[in-house]
């Protein structure tokens, strides 16, 4: 591999990358999981930043598949499938959100009704120009299309579509293709020119040719199939992308951008079967208003629209085996390897070579104490018997780990008065040893080393491919920043080394010190990227409060509570203010905090709602990723104090009016 | 390089070498002293026959609020105590619609007269870009100057919170639908909220130009490379490319934009987040090729985002630009 190249460099790779780099590095794993943006049907596909969902929306682009062909590799979507139409609106830069931003005239009331008409006449204007463009490029490309576009019956298709009443004989005039592509511009255009203050007025024909959402465009599919020009068998398939800017945005005043999001589910409250909508958005965008424009009816999942929930597909469950986002992160990694070195195709898990399996406990343990003193290292108390002290100082010669939980089962015996009187006994050689006991052990090996390394006065570590994953969260950005900050570490310390003591990383390995000093760099740079989201710095404050918290929790020597590396609420309280909901439900859907629902195991059985830090903050704030045992249970005023201490606004309104499952499944 | 002699220098300088006659103003009234700088002189020398200050009201944040608050009272104390009338001043929310915002530049222009100062030094970009591209849209006015003053030093903690998703600057959708570009150019200052993953989402067709504030003094420049080094940090190598300019060299930031795009020929957008001159040239750039311009929009800036004025000369350190002269805009892409 080449010594200054870090195959990771590029976070992002998008449809607007080159053909080549597109189809070397998109990941096909995600496809099979989300076969339903390739159905009829409307389809919301969610995820948070960096879960993919822009990756799979790109395949719905017509320009994407020239550069499969020129690759000589095949389209990731099966065959059966891949035969349709796509076209779509990005809603931030079509300029679409700018509606609404100038008056059209002297009663701001009536502006405020005119303005959603005007949003669904851009919208369904844009769509279909981008259809016909789609048409045209499908055209120009016959032979990768498979000649599903026969652009002879090109200006018929015009005739019709431009009688047709829903344009209320806007496009009278029409009658090609051509003139029916610049009718359409020339509308788009006269928009874009009113809200940039370019001309006084929209054009009088606007005003009275406003046209209903989605209803030209299914018109545009009816005619493309009788006219033709393509064949009945390929649906259309309409992409809304960032659609979350409707409801995060302050630039747009929130009751019109909710009234613009009710158009939007105006055009798939239709179920109409000549087109397919497919939305991109982030998790918070899309449950607060599935109201239909116009009416008190609301979207229903499964019947108006299906949901690809990318975070819940990702998600590791209890089974560890159905877990899909390793195999996802490994093609993800392979790819980008094979990309800058071509030799390093044929290895299976590239991942687990280069990085290794994670350091086992007792191997971290001894990193971290390696030259400390058994009395610094341990922190035995003054009040054990010497037999006990003498015991665990032999034991630190032999297994630096073993002493500290061993310290910790002593305190617990301490604290519950079992060992009070007498002192158990210093254990034999052949005893089983109580601190190492398979679960007691497991679930207290992690706060084990954090004790041990700040004994120490270390810093934890974090290495190896399981490491990685699970700090990853299931978002393959952040898996792709941490593999750029690890290795962007190894290049540093190998450009340090003479030319002939210089590693292949792929034969010989990245030293897990390296990938340590990686992983904390990446973890820092994601700490530092929660203020770039709307909302951001108030949720980068709580954060702030609530890991040294946990660190400190996870310092109590007794190790009572392995758990406290989250906080737990009951439903009730979580709801019971609607300012700490919305708090902590943005933080989740951004992805600052992880969410699960849980049942308690006290006594009065109440579900719980727990929430964790997301796993890349962890070696931030030096605490363990993993989620064992219970987590901090907490009251709503405790989180109403911390909100309140990191100057998040609270205030006392009460029960929201409906509960929001935090069931993803429920889209 | 341009052949049009485009002036520019101290306030004092520039005005005194103008054609002779009272100037209209249109600045702002903010939280930072140096909001008054221009106000100040101009009325000190009797050249001010009309102003308009608007007072920008970011959205309530808890950190920040009665610190703004305390200081907007002070500013606004300063600003009557001096002689300022209440007519002077209005108010409008930092999200005000772009409808609003361009009726304060109208409603400016109406009894401006044939000669206008926008100071720019404390207007937020979300103002003063389409202050600029819509009073030079105006034929009767004759001249045109955009001020800036330089204040002392800068808060070491972050400028502004609670960045919004990238959007276009009012009346800088741009005329190419869909956010089309070649070339992305950043004018790197302090702040780069959710900056470097706009760019990352061009992908590396595009080439990035980072116009560098320089020569940058200490502490700047540790946080202007901080900036460029988050920006360059996940894009690919050769993609981007630092360029030095000069932080109160407009006319020069705006020479090289127009060498970036070849004359205008290649499609640039634009990501103003360095100091305001820079921003100026992007402004004026963008306004006379209907280019787009994108930023990620605090909703509340730091009550000490600035402090003092800088003094040179027992003058404030006000920069002056001639944008319009005697009915010629000296800022065109030809």
């Amino acid at each position: 591999m080449d010594a200054e190249i870090n195959p990771f460099q590029e976070l992002y790779v998008t449809e607007t990358a080159k053909p080549e780099k597109f189809v070397a590095l998109f990941s096909d794993q995600l496809v099979r999981h989300a076969l339903p943006l390739f159905q009829p049907g409307n389809v919301v596909i969610k995820g948070t930043q960096g879960s993919g969902k822009s990756m799979l929306l790109s395949l719905l682009k017509p320009e994407m598949r020239p550069a499969y062909v020129s690759c000589h590799a095949h389209f990731p979507v099966p065959d059966i499938f891949a035969r349709f139409v796509g076209a779509g609106i990005n809603l931030t830069r079509s300029g679409i959100i700018d509606i609404g931003q100038r008056p059209l005239g002297a009663d701001p009331a009536q502006d405020e009704k005119l303005f959603p008409l005007y949003f669904a006449d851009f919208f369904n204007y844009w769509i279909v120009r981008d259809i016909l463009q789609s048409l045209q490029f499908m055209a120009d490309h016959a032979d990768i299309f498979d000649a599903l576009v026969d652009m002879k019956k090109a200006d018929v298709f015009a005739q019709m579509l431009a009688k047709a009443d829903c344009w209320f004989g806007y496009l009278a005039s029409v009658d090609t293709f051509g003139a029916l592509v610049a009718a359409l511009e020339s509308r788009i255009s006269e928009y874009r020119k009113f809200n940039q203050f370019n001309i006084e007025r929209l054009a009088p024909g606007i005003e009275s040719t406003k046209t209903a959402v989605g209803e030209p465009i299914a018109r545009a599919a009816d005619c493309l199939w009788r006219s033709g020009l393509i064949p009945e068998s390929a649906p259309l398939y309409v992409r809304v992308d960032q659609l979350e800017i409707l409801n995060s945005s302050d630039v747009l005043r929130p009751a019109l951008g909710n009234e613009y999001r009710c158009v939007v589910n105006k055009a798939l409250s239709t179920r109409d079967p000549r087109v397919f909508y497919r939305i991109g958005t982030r998790n918070y965008a899309w449950q607060d208003n599935v109201r239909v424009f116009g009416t008190t009816a609301s979207l229903e999942v499964d019947r108006d629209y299906r949901v690809i929930d990318l975070d819940d597909i990702l998600r590791r469950r209890e089974n560890s085996k159905t877990w899909v986002f390793p195999d996802f992160a490994r093609d993800v990694f392979r790819r980008r390897l094979s990309y800058v070195a071509s030799t390093v195709k044929k290895k299976e898990n590239l991942l687990a070579a280069v990085m290794g399996p994670a350091l086992k406990p007792a191997g971290a343990a001894q990193g971290y104490a390696r030259n400390a003193e058994p009395h610094v290292a341990i922190k035995m108390d003054e009040s054990w018997p010497d037999a006990w002290k003498s015991y665990l100082t032999g034991l630190f010669e032999v297994d630096k780990l073993s002493p500290i939980l061993a310290c910790a089962w002593l305190r617990q015996q301490e604290e519950s008065g079992k060992g009070m009187a007498p002192f158990p006994a210093v254990p034999d050689a052949r005893d089983i040893k109580p601190w190492e006991r398979m679960y007691w052990k497991k679930e207290r090996v992690r706060q084990a080393l954090l004790q041990l390394a700040i004994n120490c006065v270390q810093r934890v570590t974090w290495a190896g491919e399981q490491n990685i994953l699970a700090l990853s969260g299931a978002n393959i950005l952040i898996f792709v920043s941490i593999c750029q900050h690890i290795w962007s570490a190894f290049l540093r310390e190998q450009r340090g080394r003479p030319e002939t003591e210089r590693c292949n990383p792929v034969i010989d390995g990245i030293d897990s010190k390296v990938q340590a000093v990686g992983i904390h760099g990446a973890s820092d740079y994601w700490y530092g990227k929660i203020p770039e989201q709307p909302g951001g710095n108030e949720r980068q404050r709580f954060i702030d409060k609530i890991g040294p918290i946990f660190r400190e929790y996870l310092r109590d020597r007794a190790m009572s509570n392995p758990g406290f590396n989250g906080f737990s609420l009951t439903t009730e309280d979580f709801v019971a203010n609607a300012s700490v909901y919305s708090f902590l439900t943005k933080a989740a859907e951004y992805g600052d905090l992880q969410a699960v629902p849980h049942t308690t195991k006290l006594k009065d059985r109440l579900q719980r709602v727990k929430f964790y830090l997301n796993p890349i903050l962890s070696p931030h704030f030096q605490i363990p990723e993993s989620h064992i045992k219970e987590p901090l249970y907490v009251g709503l005023h405790d989180v109403i104090s911390w909100m309140t201490e990191a100057k998040i606004p609270v205030t006392d309104s009460g029960h929201l009016p409906l509960f929001r499952s935090l069931n993803r499944k429920g889209g | 390089m341009s052949a049009i002699y485009r002036p520019w220098g101290p306030l004092h300088w520039l005005l005194g070498n103008m054609p002779a006659g009272s100037w209209s103003l249109l600045g702002s009234l903010a939280t930072e002293e140096r909001c008054l700088a221009v106000w100040t002189y101009l009325r000190s020398g009797a050249s001010l026959t009309r102003a308009c200050l608007v007072e920008v009201r970011d959205l309530d944040s808890l950190p920040f609020k009665t610190r703004v608050e305390q200081k907007l009272q002070a500013r606004r104390a300063e600003f009557f105590a001096a002689g300022g009338g209440l007519a002077e001043v209005e108010a409008h929310g930092l999200f005000a619609s772009h409808g609003e915002i361009v009726k304060i530049a109208d409603d400016f222009a109406v009894a401006a007269g044939s000669n206008i100062i926008i100071d720019i030094s404390c207007l937020p970009k979300r103002f003063f870009f389409p202050f600029v591209k819509r009073l030079l849209s105006k034929a009767a006015i004759r001249n045109v100057l955009v001020t800036y003053t330089r204040p002392i030093g800068y808060t070491s903690d972050e400028l502004a919170e609670n960045y919004q998703e990238a959007q276009s600057l009012p009346l800088f959708g741009g005329k190419y639908p869909g956010g089309k570009a070649e070339i992305v150019v950043v004018s790197v200052g302090y702040m780069t909220g959710g900056l470097p993953e706009q760019i990352e989402k061009y992908g590396s067709d595009v080439r990035v130009k980072l116009l560098f504030p320089f020569p940058p003094g200490p502490p700047s420049f540790q946080r202007n490379w901080r900036v460029v080094r988050l920006l360059e940090k996940n894009l690919s190598e050769g993609v981007v490319e630092v360029v030095p300019i000069d932080a109160v060299d407009m006319a020069d930031a705006f020479d090289h934009i127009v060498c970036f795009t070849e004359g205008g020929k290649r499609v640039a957008v634009f990501a103003p987040y360095g100091p305001k001159p820079t921003c100026l040239a992007m402004c004026l750039y963008a306004s006379a090729t209907d280019a787009a311009v994108y930023y990620t929009q605090p909703t509340a800036y730091h009550p000490d985002y600035s402090s003092g004025v800088s003094m040179v000369d027992g003058q404030p350190e006000a920069f002056a630009y001639c944008v319009r002269l005697d009915g010629r805009n000296l800022y065109e892409v030809t």
